[in-house]
Parts: structure tokens; C-alpha cells; sequence
């Protein structure tokens, strides 16, 4: 292992090819094993065949094709659904077992991160959140994975970097993900895409760059965020000429897997975007 | 500790100016005899998956279709995804069946001797309710388009 962070592709960042049926999911896994990066983060709900019922071959059989790269599954990424019977929300006891399902398809998976969406938007859910992760603990414990949380506009950091040091225990953790460091305004934006500067305005959590590196020794996992490239290739919202040095420096040896957002808002050719992304994470490793 | 919900805005998750594309991928509409009794029984297109992930059958709460200007009555309307027929009105039952990310469903309509050939205009509000909280307005996801639709047969 090296010691340096290690660079991924969310396959996230393909959405606008898949959502046409331009791409398929393995066309995507070549395409970032073609960038040589290490490794690609998995959504259960846009990537995995069969889903919601994937079967153990489906599963196996992504993970032979990713790891015939070189690479490996950076992150299962996976939604836990509370409402999708009509009027009847899921119980506790079906979202605990929503979850113990995602941590074998993650283990078959061969990943050692698996991010459930609870709470995603609203830190008054965090309790609720909490009590699935210490229901599903030995479960994580036993397979060897960590549930990394994500840090995501407008959740703010600081308040999940005390929540997992509450909670105290080695496989829950964080992902910090940059839109909570976006940021917005005339000044930055000038001369951009108005659409998508009006559409970045409701993702942006505009932190202070020092609360990710308070955050660092408790992450698995990071998305780098973006929806946009001026001309230079930089992500004009998203100061990753701050935040790439701010995660060297800190000793991480995870994850830093482009996440481009960009494709609900503009048509894009997806694999030179994920060119560009890569290029720019790399640019201030 | 002050609370910090939110929801993506109206247009969120996919913009509508794309929308068209992605729910009317092919803007084509096909007269069919369904019961192979020789005549046509109505008229049938494809529709995308507009959500930003897939999502269950059941998350439709509402589907406003509208062509040449005429509502079309939700008793007409049967979704069938991957050969299973969902009537339009039963559809909120199945939390089961998945409408996959990339996944494209038929839409028939009940219309005896179909449409005539030509072009129709095709106009749909669609609202998916939010399966994890988003805080949308009544916790549904609203996309609209509006589409060109030829009928050749």
C-alpha cells in the first residue's frame, strides 16, 4: 500500500450515458480502468443488476470484472429506502435487515466500505441513524467493514465529526464529500452556466477548508464533488487546490473517488468529464 | 442544535430542460392490437425513468398524461415493465417491482382503433414520492415533459 490517497471513480459520474443507455455499467468500469485509477465506487440503485435483488452471481461477477482492472470496489454505495410502500413506512427491525442485505452484497462485493443514505439532509435524523449503525455493528465488525457516513451539503461537518466521535467505535467513520465545501456567489461563478449556477446554489455548504482536516483521521472514504469545468479544468465552485493538499498532508491512504454531478444538469460526454475530473484530482496529488 | 433539512429545489434532481430526452427517449408512438383479434386496441410508447436512481413501481403517486390537449383518464393507462402489466391505478401497491435507473417502461393506452398517424403532442406530469427523506413538498418529486410523438402504424 502507498502512502499516498489513492484515486477512484464513483460510477456516479457516468449517470448521464447509463440514464440513456448509452454506457453500460461494465462500459464504465473499462473506461476507469482505462484512466488507471484504483479502484470505483459502486450505487446500489443506479449500478447493481437485478437490484433490489441482486443475485450472489451478479455480484461476483462485477466484482471479477472491476478486480480484472487492477482495481476494487472503493465504496458500496447504497440507499436505505424507509418509504417504498405507499402510506406504511419501513420499520426499524426492515431497515436494520435493509442494511445487514447491503453489508452481504457489499462483502460478495469484495469491498471494505459501505455507505448506507440515512440522514442524508437532515441532521435531526443522526439519533435514527444511530441506532441502525449499532444495531448492524457485529455485522459490520464480522465482514471487515467500515460505514462511513457522508459529510453532504447541508450537513456540516463539525456536527458529524462529533457524531462519530460519540458513537467511538473504528467502523463507523466519515466521508467527506466537497460539496460541503462548495461554494457559490457572482464572484466564482461569473461567466459559468447560469442553470448550473443556480442549481450549485442548493448544494453549497461553503465550510471552512480547516474542518477537513479535523475530519481526516475519522474518513474512509472521500467524493470528490464536482458539476463543472471552466476551460482549465477546474471546478470553479470547489477549492481543490486546498482540500486534495489538506488530504495528502493528513496521512490518508483511502479513497478519493471523483464524483461528478454535473450530468443532471447539462448534457455531457461522460468519459472525457471523468478524464477531466481524474486529471484534476491527480493535478494536486 | 438548529435543524438543516432542505430539498434539491423544484427542478432537482434531473433539470427539466433535459427531461424530454430522458423520459421520451424515442418519440415514437405505436398503434397496437394487444389481444390479436385484428383490430387496434390503442396506442403505446416508451417512457424513462426520470428519477436520479432507480425506484419502486409504487413511488408513482401521480401521472397526469395528456395528448393532443385531452387528459387521458389514469383507468385507461397500464405500465408494462419487463413484459409485467401494472394497471396505472393498482400501481401504487408495487413496492417490489423496480423502474431500474436506466430502465425504460411501455406505456399503453385503451383506445379503441388507436391514433391517427401523424404527430401528437404528448405532455406528462409525473410525481414519484421521495423513498428517503429529501424534504420535497408533500414528499414527491415532480417531472414534466412535453414531447413531439410521431405515429407511424
Amino acid at each position: 500500500m502507498g502512502s499516498k490517497p489513492k484515486v477512484g471513480v464513483s460510477l456516479y459520474s457516468y449517470g448521464w450515458d447509463i440514464k440513456l443507455g448509452k454506457m453500460t455499467v461494465k462500459e464504465c468500469v473499462e473506461h476507469a480502468g482505462s484512466l488507471g485509477v484504483e479502484g470505483i465506487e459502486l450505487i446500489d440503485k443506479q449500478h447493481i443488476p437485478h437490484y433490489p435483488h441482486p443475485t450472489a452471481y451478479d455480484l461476483l461477477d462485477l466484482r471479477d470484472y472491476v478486480e480484472s482492472f487492477g482495481m476494487k470496489v472503493a465504496c458500496y454505495s447504497t440507499y436505505v429506502d424507509e418509504y417504498m410502500r405507499t402510506g406504511q413506512p419501513a420499520t426499524f427491525e426492515e431497515i436494520v435487515e435493509t442494511v445487514l442485505i447491503d453489508i452481504a452484497e457489499a462483502h460478495l462485493l469484495g469491498t471494505k466500505n459501505l455507505r448506507p443514505a440515512m440522514a442524508q439532509t437532515d441532521e435531526q435524523r443522526l439519533p435514527d441513524a444511530r441506532r441502525v449503525m449499532e444495531a448492524v455493528l457485529p455485522s459490520l465488525k464480522k465482514y471487515d467493514l467500515k460505514w462511513p457516513i457522508e459529510i453532504h451539503a447541508p450537513l456540516r461537518p463539525k456536527v458529524l465529526l462529533n457524531f462519530v466521535k460519540e458513537i467511538n467505535d473504528k467502523n463507523i467513520g466519515l466521508t467527506p464529500d466537497f460539496s460541503a465545501w462548495q461554494r457559490s456567489g457572482g464572484q466564482t461563478l461569473n461567466g459559468l452556466d447560469k442553470d448550473v449556477a443556480e442549481t450549485v446554489s442548493g448544494f453549497i455548504g461553503n465550510s471552512s477548508v480547516e474542518l477537513l482536516r479535523d475530519c481526516m483521521p475519522y474518513s474512509y472514504n472521500v467524493h470528490a464533488k464536482a458539476h463543472q469545468f471552466d476551460e482549465k479544468g477546474e471546478e470553479p465552485t470547489i477549492p481543490y487546490g486546498e482540500l486534495i493538499p489538506i488530504i495528502k498532508k493528513s496521512g490518508y491512504t483511502g479513497f478519493i473517488c471523483a464524483e461528478f454531478e454535473g450530468w443532471m444538469m447539462n448534457r455531457v460526454d461522460s468519459r472525457k468529464i471523468v478524464k477531466t475530473h481524474v486529471d484534476l484530482i491527480r493535478r494536486y496529488l | 442544535m438548529p435543524s438543516c433539512t432542505f430539498y434539491y429545489g423544484d427542478t432537482m434532481p434531473i433539470r427539466e430542460h433535459l427531461l424530454p430526452e430522458v423520459m421520451f427517449r424515442k418519440p415514437v408512438i405505436k398503434n397496437v392490437d394487444r389481444n390479436g383479434d385484428g383490430k387496434i386496441d390503442g396506442y403505446q410508447f416508451q417512457l424513462g425513468n426520470p428519477y436520479y436512481t432507480a425506484n419502486p413501481i409504487s413511488s408513482i403517486s401521480d401521472f397526469i398524461l395528456d395528448v393532443d390537449g385531452e387528459a387521458v383518464p389514469l383507468e385507461k393507462i397500464t405500465f408494462i415493465l419487463r413484459g409485467q402489466e401494472i394497471d396505472a391505478k393498482k400501481a401504487y401497491t408495487f413496492y417490489d417491482v423496480s423502474w431500474g435507473f436506466a430502465d425504460v417502461m411501455e406505456i399503453f393506452v385503451e383506445k379503441s382503433g388507436g391514433l391517427r398517424k401523424g404527430n401528437h403532442e404528448v405532455s406528462l406530469l409525473l410525481k414519484m414520492r421521495e423513498t428517503i427523506h429529501y424534504g420535497y413538498p408533500d414528499g414527491k418529486v415532480p417531472f414534466q415533459a412535453k414531447r413531439t410523438m410521431n405515429v407511424t402504424v
